[in-house]
């Protein structure tokens, strides 16, 4: 067994590069679990709290839902077709990933702007500051996410990716799943709830 | 590449896309359907842990996986359920004490 193979599959059986990518996934499970334990413990110890359909835009948010899973499924192609080794396939997803997760930044902008005219702020409320800081922290994690796909697409543009080389694609597609898992919690528990 | 596990097809992604897109749909139908509140929170708590594990176990493949990956985000998960439920005394002792 040469030095390569070692670092590529140690004892666990499971590749570095994926358990790299799980280990910081823990971290960011524990950073948004903090942020919706907080709200949790702030909502339930709260003696009034308002309806969320009567503040948010139901229509818009579940469209933006539909916009980041979609965005997924593309992700999940976009490993498909380098494992089937369809560079062209590979680069189509990745910008169609790219864009939709751009979709989604430009939805929430507007979400934003039709709440700041509604008068729900930051400061404005409790439920206000909870709203802002949650889909505020996973907006950012979603322009980082957009960042990566750009990077990707470009590196994929220049054949780095292979039917034997995929590992940057299938960890990417991890942290843009759990973006996707932390949006379909926070859609269900602070818009609809 | 070596140490990779087997993964699920295009077809595969394309059926777990049709449920989530589903899921979203009957979630919006739960809110628009004027239920009980207590119904209407369990059910869309159930559907989002639904959408969560469709989206962990075939995008990010952990039902094809090693189970020992289970345990990395199982264990904040777990330890998250754990700090709500140790502030719960004091949740209900704050609004024992409004009342």
């Amino acid at each position: 067994m040469n030095h390569a193979a070692v670092l590529e599959v140690p004892a666990t059986g499971i590749p570095t590069g994926k358990l790299g990518i799980w280990v910081f996934l823990v971290s960011e499970i524990m950073f948004f679990t903090g942020l919706i334990g907080s709200y949790i413990v702030l909502r339930l110890g709260s003696k009034s709290w308002p309806n969320p359909q009567e503040l948010l835009n139901i229509g818009l948010l579940a469209t933006n839902t539909i916009v980041l899973i979609s965005s997924s499924l593309t992700m999940a192609l976009s490993l498909d077709a380098i494992k089937r080794g369809s560079q062209r396939r590979l680069r189509l997803f990745l910008l169609l990933t790219a864009l939709l997760g751009s979709a989604f930044l430009a939805i929430k902008f507007y979400d934003y702007l039709h709440m700041w005219h509604r008068g729900l702020t930051i400061a404005s409320s409790l439920f206000g500051s909870c709203y802002y800081m949650l889909t505020g922290f996973h907006a950012l994690h979603v322009l980082s996410g957009v960042i990566l796909l750009l990077y990707l697409f470009i590196t994929a543009s220049r054949g780095m990716f292979s039917a034997a080389n995929f590992g940057r694609i299938e960890y990417s597609g991890l942290y843009w799943h759990f973006i996707d898992i932390v949006w379909v919690i926070l859609f269900a528990i602070l818009c609809l709830v | 590449m070596p140490g990779v596990t087997k993964h699920p097809t295009a077809l595969t992604y394309l059926a777990i896309y049709g449920w989530l897109i589903g899921l979203t749909v009957l979630e919006v139908g739960i809110v628009l359907a004027g239920w009980p509140r207590g119904a209407v929170v369990s059910m869309l708590i159930a559907t989002a842990i639904a959408k969560a594990m469709l989206i962990a176990l075939y995008f990010m493949h952990l039902k094809f996986d090693r189970r020992v990956i289970w345990l990395l985000p199982g264990i904040p998960v777990a330890m998250g359920f754990v700090f709500v439920l140790a502030l719960f005394p004091d949740i209900v002792f704050h609004l024992t004490l409004r009342m």
